[in-house]
């Protein structure tokens, strides 16, 4: 459900390269994205589809040989890609956080649990070390650790993998942010504990009112989280839709392809999957046409030769795919006209 | 219907400082010629120390394994490793972990064949070529190095190398659970069309149950060491027994928005226990919604039905 449309976020024509000994290479091309106040944005792919990448050029974490070549990302009148230090830290950890895929890695190993979430709270919330340490025990409560005064003594290698990613929740929380990037949160949990964690998640956002970005692979987590999807691939957006629009009528091939090959519980027995012959393109290699062209079955002359427009069916779904070009006679008959 | 491979009772325990983890702790099956059981369960669940132990890359602690039914050694030497080559072959979660960086993909695939002679000195090249284009490599790929490789064909390759010794019984770790979702469907395709064209047993173990559908004829759910509940595929599907596979399929994401609005929602409290100190009782009481006053007290027997259906929970005794 959108509660509102007023936008938080807003990504306009983001591109990224890397820069490396063989030269330079795009791994986000053109992005456009929005997030809604309240709302959750899924930003689905595939490993090195350049989803990663997009979000953390948003936060100002890109590696140093990476560098951004256009594009802007507004929180209200703030272009957060141009701010850098100190007036990066206003915004950074406080309006938007982000939570990452391995929790163990991004805590320090030698400092207990509590201080590194007081010192988060500390430094944008001007408490004393008192309260801080205070209000670290009220954040680990309110992601459901249980015994959170004695688990705040503890260190990182002291708490399992589920109980991590709490943490991490907790301290994106110390800055009460209006926006929470969270990257494969649950890649690296066990399903049982993924559920707990998406469901937590989910309740924060509703008792906060705040925006979340999802970055994830997998379209079961996607279909549980999500109001608005973008669908990646090689470094574009393919695919953007409501949650119902996007799992009742994928547009894109890659998007129908990726449902296809998605495991259900609900599946008819005997049923197969449909795997997507092929993989992703080495982005590093000059193509020219749509870089879903060589694995894609509807594929025609002119998807090798130019890249795809973005074309818009009603309802706020569009799709970058030549097939429902007007100008293709054999256009399937669901987008009206093409911007 | 001859049984490929009986486990009774299987337990393989591990100590480190005076303490004794019970990774598996008495799990019995068996496992029927060109049948593929699905093995599910947590990190934590015993899933992967249940593969080692029956290929032999662990000792037993106790408990008995037999093949066809003559019992396999306790601790395998180097001459069983060698005897059981032919009978029974894995492959592992993660590719390229498993994979000597150092040689090419020809000498991965033929270095099994190749030590104990399983073809003709003259014949193993065509033989490695031969399985390499059964697994969807082409025989150019036969010089290059696991590194030049992507995720899906370093696990093809893997297949192939096990597939080159004729095994009768494959044995799979979460095959692709460190692959993206369009190549998870390739692989899980090949695994399905090998195991049905050679008449290949296989033991397919993975921590998702959805994917475990759409290969096995029939699943055990483990926890903590041991099975909690044992089916055919659909039936543990439709009705699952044990309140922990209804937890395990209620948590498992599915791809429909319209669905996931509607679904009941079953969380698990907690995270399962440590298998250095497992709970008395039965060993899910700890996190189990349906747990009453006794299941602290009583460990439940594994029962079992005429229909292959076996459950371990003191509601049905």
């Amino acid at each position: 459900m959108i509660s509102s449309t007023h936008s938080l976020l807003t990504i306009e024509n983001l591109s990224v390269e890397f820069a490396t000994r063989a030269g330079r290479y795009r791994v986000s091309k053109n992005v456009n994205l929005s997030v809604a106040c309240g709302a959750t944005l899924a930003l689905v792919g595939e490993s090195g589809c350049g989803k990663s990448v997009t979000m953390r050029s948003v936060m100002g974490l890109l590696p140093s040989n990476a560098a951004i070549v256009s594009g802007r990302a507004m929180l209200d009148d703030i272009n957060l890609l141009q701010l850098k230090g100190r007036a990066f830290n206003c915004i950074r950890g406080k309006r938007i956080a982000m939570i990452f895929q391995e929790p163990m890695s991004a805590l320090n190993p030698t400092l207990r649990i509590g201080l590194q979430i007081s010192e988060v709270a500390r430094l944008h919330q001007n408490l004393s070390k008192r309260a801080a340490a205070r209000r670290a025990v009220e954040l680990l409560d309110s992601v459901r650790i249980p015994e959170p005064a004695y688990r705040s003594r503890q260190y990182p290698f002291e708490l399992s993998g589920g109980m991590l990613q709490r943490v991490m929740i907790a301290m994106a929380l110390a800055g009460e942010p209006e926006l929470l990037i969270a990257d494969e949160p649950t890649t690296a949990l066990d399903t049982t504990v993924q559920a707990q964690i998406l469901e937590l998640l989910k309740d924060i956002q509703r008792q906060r009112g705040m925006g979340m970005v999802l970055i994830t692979h997998d379209l079961g987590v996607v279909a549980r989280m999500a109001d608005q999807v973008a669908v990646m691939y090689a470094g574009e957006i393919v695919e953007q839709a409501g949650v119902d629009s996007l799992f009742q009528r994928p547009l894109h091939p890659y998007t129908q392809g990726l449902l296809a090959a998605t495991p259900r519980l609900s599946a008819a027995p005997n049923a197969r999957l449909e795997a997507i012959p092929g993989t992703p393109p080495d982005l590093r290699l000059q193509r020219t046409g749509c870089s879903f062209a060589p694995r894609c079955s509807h594929r025609m002359q002119i998807c090798r030769q130019q890249s795809a427009p973005r074309l818009c069916a009603a309802a706020g779904h569009s799709a970058r795919c030549w097939r429902y070009h007007a100008a293709n006679p054999k256009a399937p008959r669901i987008l009206a006209a093409s911007r | 219907m001859t049984e490929l491979l009986t486990v009774h009772e299987l337990k393989t325990h591990f100590t480190a400082r005076g303490k004794t983890v019970r990774a598996l702790d008495g799990v019995s099956f068996a496992l029927r010629d060109k049948e593929v059981l699905g093995v599910v369960g947590e990190s934590g669940s015993g899933k992967s120390t249940l593969a080692r132990t029956i290929i032999g890359l662990l000792d037993k602690t106790a408990g008995a394994v037999a093949w066809r039914g003559g019992a396999l050694p306790r601790r395998y030497r180097r001459k069983d490793f060698q005897r059981y080559a032919g009978a029974m072959q894995m492959i592992f979660q993660d590719p390229l972990g498993s994979l000597n960086p150092r040689m090419t993909a020809r000498e991965i695939v033929a270095e099994g064949a190749r030590l104990l002679q399983h073809y003709p000195r003259d014949q193993l090249y065509a033989e490695v070529d031969k399985y390499l284009v059964l697994v969807g490599l082409s025989t150019h790929a036969a010089e290059r190095y696991p590194h030049e490789f992507s995720g899906g064909q370093r696990q093809r390759l893997g297949i192939a190398r096990a597939l080159i010794m004729q095994p009768d019984l494959l044995i799979c770790d979460e095959p692709v659970s460190a692959l993206d979702v369009s190549v998870q469907a390739q692989i899980v395709n090949l695994l399905a069309e090998l195991q049905r064209d050679m008449g290949l047993s296989m033991l397919f173990i993975a921590h998702d149950l959805s994917m475990v559908r759409y290969l096995s004829d029939r699943i055990i759910v483990m926890y903590l060491g041991t099975t909690v509940e044992e089916g055919p595929t659909e039936q543990v599907f439709s009705k699952p027994l044990h309140p922990y596979t209804e937890m395990l399929l209620a948590a498992s994401p599915e791809p429909d928005p319209v669905f996931e609005r509607q679904r009941p929602k079953l969380l698990l409290h907690g995270e399962i226990p440590s298998p250095l100190n497992i709970p008395r009782g039965c060993r899910f009481a700890t996190r189990c919604p349906k747990a009453m006053p006794r299941c602290e007290r009583q460990e439940p027997a594994l029962l079992g039905d005429d229909g292959g259906r076996r459950v371990r929970c003191l509601l049905y005794e």
